[in-house]
């Protein structure tokens, strides 16, 4: 399946969840609500009601959000040459956030019910997850494009490709690809 | 020197204004064109677009309304900050070296213009340019209100300026950012940028340290409090709930690549191998610049729910109480100066393009041509929609509060469902048509707007935006597919293969 073929399945199936998800029951319940003290707050309630109906959905939701993502940027690598270099990387990383999305859903579902577990500076093991994992590890996809820009996203053959075409079109971008 | 709390804040916000004056200076003697005033002459180094790209992302928004949905929601709004940079990184892989090289090839002044060389349409270019026009001005009447109030908060604790009006403070604050947009253009945005960039770089650090000592237990303290009280608030959806937040994920990631003020500044690098360095100094800039949306919030609320801290009347008081009580005065005027630096660096980079839309895109895209003097224009455009704003921004705030909000929502969400299918997905597709850009741009529009006069809430809090996004990138997908494949300009087929 090509590239942006696949890009768009993942796309379908996204929109397939989300339709699943406004259809889902409990929407009432789902609301945040206001702090019953404070005022400019809002209370959370009883996280296992007001998601289960759509805990399930949401993890599906995020999976696909995930692989979107990884299309998104082999879409924008998509050289063979380039690509093939780049997707082991690209399946490493996303399979890390996977791996942390996974685990914040099933920390959380555990949480939600009530039972206890070890806490990272107070946080909750789902909570620590997001902040202390999923959050900086996103970074991932940025070390990847500075390690690997010159082998995936500019070859020496493109930057002279583009100098060709520059040169047929009798144009200039004069600094584009002066040396460093 | 707390008795000197206000002159020591007044005193940092003067020396801000200052240097971006001194700055538009500097900068009007080398903008000679109309390629000067919009791309810089395309001409500028890794840390100036790094750091450009970083602080015109963090607005006004993240100084300020961050730190006050974290007190209102808990974690929530972690899903906003945390996918930026993974957006970064989509946007990085997907666009940024295709849409320098269009910039290159054909000597463009602005976002629109590459994207009718990409598609050969003029539709295409006028829908580009308006959609760009809605948002600047809803996004920039909401950063000239929000400086105005800030300025008027600070001079009414003096004795001299107590009774000064909104309408001065937007006067006073308008007048320094046109002035600067005006004499310098794009390049003095730029370089204003990276002072600003710094500037909030460093207020983060500082006010992340002073928000964690603000209770004696620190962060465990600060978790177990909000825990206590609500488990959710202190769960990873905050109190919003897990299908909010990934609608925001969504959003958010997704919508960096089609943000025109930040792909207008990554146009400008000179040198295109330059770009690998610009993503780290981007989001390492908003990762660090976010601890102090998360901390201030955080502890604010811990404080509160304690009864160490009175209630707040609003939410968007989180950031402006903590700084009142918690942080020391040079501290607390190194935080003012970052919150205008997030405000105007934004502004600044939306007064660009709005010009750039009104003087360049719409006239070539109804007359086939741009503007004679067009560099002239470009000043008096630039004037025009600053002032148009500031107008519009104080008949909102006095006459119709709405108004701003409406608008307002032509923000990221709008954006990025408008403009994501045209330019990062059609930037690296040959099969996308162009009537199916102009049908993804419309029906974004559409969905956005009515969303927001219809006040539409979807269940599960999913964001209006978000539908709109998903809806305009398949009706892109699906309308091209539909299609016989368009015959490509040779240039452009080459463009696209490199």
């Amino acid at each position: 399946m090509s590239l942006p073929k696949l890009t768009f399945a993942a796309l379908l199936l996204t929109a397939l969840v989300v339709g699943a998800i406004l259809l889902a029951p409990g929407a009432e319940i789902a609301e945040h609500v206001a702090h019953p003290r404070v005022g400019a707050m809002f209370a959370g309630g009883d996280g296992a009601a007001r998601h289960d109906s759509t805990l399930a959905l949401g993890w599906v939701f995020g999976t696909l959000q995930l692989l979107f993502f990884a299309a998104l940027m082999a879409l924008g690598v998509r050289k063979k040459s380039s690509l093939r270099g780049f997707l082991p990387t690209l399946v490493l990383c996303t399979g890390v956030q996977l791996v942390l999305w996974t685990s914040i859903v099933l920390t959380y579902r555990s949480y939600a019910a009530g039972s206890e577990s070890v806490l990272i500076l107070g946080m909750h093991a789902s909570t620590a997850l997001v902040m202390l994992g999923f959050w900086p590890l996103s970074a991932m996809y940025t070390v990847a494009f500075v390690a690997g820009f010159d082998r995936w996203v500019l070859t020496p053959e493109d930057e002279a490709e583009y100098e060709r075409l520059l040169a047929a079109r009798g144009r200039s971008d004069s600094r584009a690809t002066e040396p460093s | 020197m707390e008795a000197l709390r206000t002159e020591i804040v007044l005193g940092f916000v003067v020396i801000y204004m200052g240097a971006c004056i001194g700055v538009g200076l500097w900068a009007m003697r080398r903008t000679r064109s109309t390629r000067d005033f919009f791309m810089a002459g395309r001409n500028i180094g890794i840390a100036v677009t790094g750091l450009a790209i970083f602080s015109s992302t963090m607005s006004g928004f993240g100084f300020v309304g961050g730190p006050g949905l974290v007190y209102s929601m808990g974690v929530a709004s972690i899903w906003i900050v945390l996918t930026a940079a993974a957006g970064w990184g989509v946007n990085d892989f997907l666009i940024a070296k295709r849409l320098r090289m269009f910039a290159g090839f054909f000597d463009t002044v602005s976002l629109p213009d590459a994207v009718a060389a990409r598609y050969g349409n003029e539709t295409t270019r006028l829908l580009t340019a308006l959609a760009i026009l809605l948002g600047v001005m809803g996004y920039l009447a909401t950063q000239i209100l929000a400086m105005a109030t800030v300025l008027q908060s600070i001079l009414q604790g003096t004795d001299t300026f107590a009774d000064v009006g909104l309408v001065a403070c937007v006067v006073v604050s308008l007048s320094v950012l046109l002035f600067y947009c005006v004499t310098g253009g794009i390049l003095a945005s730029v370089y204003t940028d990276v002072f600003q960039g710094s500037v909030m770089i460093v207020a983060a650090v500082l006010v992340f340290i002073a928000a964690w000592v603000a209770l004696p237990g620190g962060p465990t303290e600060v978790m177990q409090t909000i825990a206590l009280d609500d488990p959710e608030a202190a769960g990873p959806w905050g109190t919003l709930g897990m299908i909010g937040c990934l609608s925001w994920m969504f959003m958010f990631a997704v919508g960096v690549a089609g943000q025109p003020h930040l792909l207008t500044k990554g146009m400008m690098i000179g040198r295109l191998r330059d770009y690998r360095w610009v993503p780290a100094l981007t989001v390492f800039g908003y990762m660090v610049a976010s601890l102090l949306w998360i901390g201030i919030g955080l502890v604010m609320r811990a404080l509160v729910l304690q009864g160490a801290h009175p209630e707040l009347a609003t939410a968007d008081a989180a950031a402006p109480e903590f700084l009142q009580n918690y942080a020391h005065p040079l501290l607390a005027g190194v935080v003012i100066a970052g919150l205008f630096a997030a405000i105007m660096s934004t502004a600044d980079g939306f007064l660009n393009i709005g010009a750039a839309a009104i003087v360049h895109d719409i006239p070539h895209a109804l007359r086939g041509r741009s503007l004679e003097h067009e560099l002239f224009w470009a000043r008096t455009g630039t004037v025009l929609i600053g002032i148009v704003a500031a107008a519009f921004a104080l008949y909102s705030h006095f006459q119709n509060a709405r108004l701003v909000a409406l608008l307002g929502a032509f923000g990221w969400g709008t954006f990025g469902a408008a403009l994501v299918p045209v330019v990062a997905i059609g930037f690296n597709w040959k099969r996308a048509t162009a009537f199916a850009a102009n049908t993804a741009i419309a029906t974004s529009l559409i969905i956005n707007f009515s969303v927001e006069v219809f006040n539409i809430s979807l269940p599960h809090n999913i964001h209006g935006g978000t539908l709109a996004l998903l809806v305009s990138l398949l009706l892109f997908f699906g309308i091209s597919y539909a299609s016989p494949p368009p015959v490509l300009d040779p240039d452009v087929e080459a463009l696209m293969n490199i």
